[in-house]
């Protein structure tokens, strides 16, 4: 009886690998069909952010082709192994907070759109209706810094997903409102730039510290504003953002004796 | 026909420059209401006070029915929220023109005065709060607009400030809308957009905390609907103990409060406060385990304090020899600071008004302001959530912060000032000059 069992193990085993050997996707071949049969949504990934080297289809849908690849793909976990830092920021926002109470009641085979979750995950506003575009034609909401400003069209598109369950009006007045809360960090950093400026004709002793100050400025307060206004983060757009720029431009002024 | 009308108007809601020809609110409201004008988002943070109605797109009367045949296009999110919400199942539907009126141009966003109407106890409650002044979640807002920082700074960047302010004027800071679920406010996340940072880390002192510990493993599995009463749950979350019983206010027993002043933790008044912790308590605790408790708290507090009056003492000195630089008078002031203008001084401590003095001060100022407002307040959060460990590490980070802020009085002792343009230094710059021209 107890041999039985075991060869009836054995044969199970054996048939369970050796399907899912059979549906597991090769290497590069997802495109053999996809490229074709979802040929927008290809282009779309083509062009986007995520098109890197160490990248592909199964970075963000696994390799098992089990019919739970885009549900997989929906979850904020799945993006958050890599944007850490932007997760820190999302999920201390409202949207996060909801997101992360709601996980168990959402349902992932839900595409992203039509306000189909209680609060958008990562891929709803950042791939909404599931545009693969990442990060090139829609977001990220606001431009990086020194890119350029979004075109019409992309302040257009940028509003889109909140429009789902946000008013248009406030959609907008809170882009813009963003875009003024950002762009008074930048008057910071220029005014900073300024200082830096007079330091090294002044104070050149002091100029490895003021460089290093300037830099955190940049680099880390300014994209701390940047994240709490785009996850709507109150931390990130204060504490960790504008009097934490404050602080800097006041500690270059004082290398100034 | 009224579909029809619908989707023109959602054609046209694409331009941002539509909304841009709303006349925005000239004044703002509070002790410095004449000083400044709000940003243009105000209104969606404090809408009973700021709210302009929606005039330009739509108007007519409307049902709910009427209302949910066009926003289950136009907001299907909110919709299929509210749906799901106690609001839509009751036996007599709550409705979208219960809360927002039925004129489609004179909509008003429902702030407690509308919520008041049905739940008036809850409403109450938190009206009660008041009296006992601030910190609280029923003046958070008054706070906000009442402070110099926010009067004087650019409004599109105090704007950061609302969103959590805003729990004075909003009750869906903590029943996120539509689905304004009671068992969603029970949970610790509910609390934390607004209570983590430096100056609040409540986050992290309760999942640090034996309690919050106890959540992260098996929160998941609690029933959230039960009341926050005695039994319901194995731990407490946040609204457990600073909203026992569910009674909306949270502020009858503070007593170290923000954490920004020393108090007397023994005054007649706190003694009372203490008595309603010991009751909370004693839902899980023997008394004496509790009263151990708070004396340890106690006792933490002043070990602090200690620390922070002797960095203020060495950083009186320093203004007393005239050593800050800038000096008070080279800095830009406080538009509305009429007694700065005559007599300008460096602020130190919580009396002299540090909370807003946190820009254009030296660098040794700054320094102060974060030992005190920030590794200070996370080692009085980490105790008074039972996280020991975090305090005693903030304490430690306190003193190391405290030998740097000596080492530079003793640097600034012993550099001479030079002959620096200061005026240009600390008055002049872009963002300087924004914010005295933008308020």
């Amino acid at each position: 009886m107890n041999g039985w069992r075991w060869v009836m193990l054995l044969w199970l085993a054996l048939l369970s690998s050796s399907s899912a050997w059979a549906t597991e996707p090769a290497t590069t071949d997802c495109g053999d069909c996809h490229r074709e049969r979802d040929h927008t949504l290809w282009q779309a990934w083509q062009q986007s952010a995520h098109n890197l080297p160490d990248l592909d289809c199964r970075s963000c849908h696994g390799n098992s082709h089990n019919g739970q690849m885009a549900a997989r793909a929906r979850r904020d976990a799945t993006c958050t192994t890599c944007h850490q830092r932007q997760a820190s920021s999302y999920l201390l926002s409202k949207h996060g907070v909801i997101a992360t109470l709601a996980e168990p009641e959402n349902r992932y085979d839900q595409p992203l759109a039509d306000g189909n979750y209680r609060a958008p995950g990562c891929a709803y506003c950042h791939m909404h209706r599931g545009n693969h575009q990442t990060g090139r034609e829609i977001l990220p909401l606001l431009p990086r810094e020194g890119c350029a400003e979004p075109t019409a069209n992309q302040a257009e598109r940028r509003e889109e997903p909140c429009r789902d369950c946000h008013s248009p009006r406030l959609v907008t007045t809170w882009f813009q409102s963003g875009d003024r809360m950002v762009e008074i960090g930048r008057m910071k950093l220029r005014e900073g730039a300024e200082v830096v400026a007079r330091i090294a004709t002044s104070e050149p002793a002091a100029m490895p510290q003021a460089r290093a100050l300037w830099q955190q400025m940049r680099d880390q307060h300014l994209a701390n504003v940047r994240l709490g206004v785009g996850h709507q983060s109150p931390d990130d757009q204060w504490w960790h953002g504008h009097p934490a720029l404050d602080g800097d431009l006041l500690r270059l002024k004082s290398l100034l004796r | 026909m009224r579909l029809a009308i619908t989707l023109l108007v959602t054609c046209l809601l694409g331009s941002p420059l539509l909304w841009a020809a709303l006349a925005l609110p000239q004044q703002g409201v509070g002790e410095f209401a004449d000083q400044w004008q709000p940003d243009a988002m105000h209104e969606y943070w404090d809408p009973e006070t700021m709210h302009r109605p929606e005039k330009e797109r739509m108007s007519g009367v409307y049902t709910a029915d009427d209302c949910l045949a066009c926003h289950k296009a136009l907001t299907p999110g909110i919709v299929k929220d509210w749906q799901a919400s106690r609001h839509a199942q009751a036996a007599q539907p709550v409705g979208c023109p219960a809360c927002h009126g039925d004129d489609h141009q004179n909509l008003s966003l429902p702030g407690p005065q509308i919520c008041g109407g049905c739940h008036p106890q809850r409403v109450a409650e938190m009206e009660e709060e008041k009296k006992y002044g601030f910190p609280s979640h029923a003046l958070a807002m008054q706070r906000a607009v009442d402070s110099k920082h926010f009067a004087d700074k650019p409004k599109a960047e105090v704007t950061a400030c609302l969103q959590c302010h805003s729990v004075a004027s909003k009750c869906d800071s903590c029943h996120t809308r539509h689905r304004f679920d009671a068992a969603e406010a029970r949970r610790p996340e509910a609390c934390i957009t607004c209570h983590s940072g430096p100056p609040h880390p409540d986050d992290q002192a309760y999942a640090a905390s034996a309690h919050g510990r106890l959540y992260q493993q098996e929160g998941q599995r609690w029933d959230w609907r039960q009341p926050l009463r005695k039994g319901n749950y194995p731990a407490p979350s946040c609204a457990y103990c600073h909203m026992k019983d569910g009674k909306h206010q949270v502020a009858d027993k503070a007593v170290w409060k923000f954490g920004i002043r020393e108090v007397n933790p023994h005054s007649a008044e706190n003694a009372i406060k203490r008595k309603r912790w010991l009751a909370t308590c004693a839902d899980c605790h023997p008394e004496e385990v509790a009263r151990d408790f708070f004396r340890n708290l106690d006792a933490e507090r002043q070990s602090a304090w200690q620390k922070l009056y002797a960095v203020e003492r060495l950083l009186k000195g320093l203004r007393g020899d005239g050593l800050f630089t800038p000096a008070a008078k080279e800095r830009p002031p406080y538009p509305m600071d009429w007694l700065g203008k005559w007599w300008p001084r460096e602020r130190i401590g919580f009396y002299e008004g540090q909370a807003s003095a946190f820009y254009n001060v030296s660098a040794i100022e700054r320094d102060y302001f974060e030992l005190w407002y920030f590794t200070n307040l996370a080692a009085y959060k980490g105790m008074a959530h039972g996280a020991s460990e975090m305090s005693q590490k903030r304490h430690q980070q306190m003193e190391r912060e405290a030998a740097a802020i000596a080492a530079q009085a003793e640097q600034l002792r012993l550099t001479p000032k030079k002959v620096h343009d200061r005026p240009s230094l600390w008055q002049q710059g872009e963002y300087t000059e924004y914010n005295r021209d933008h308020q």
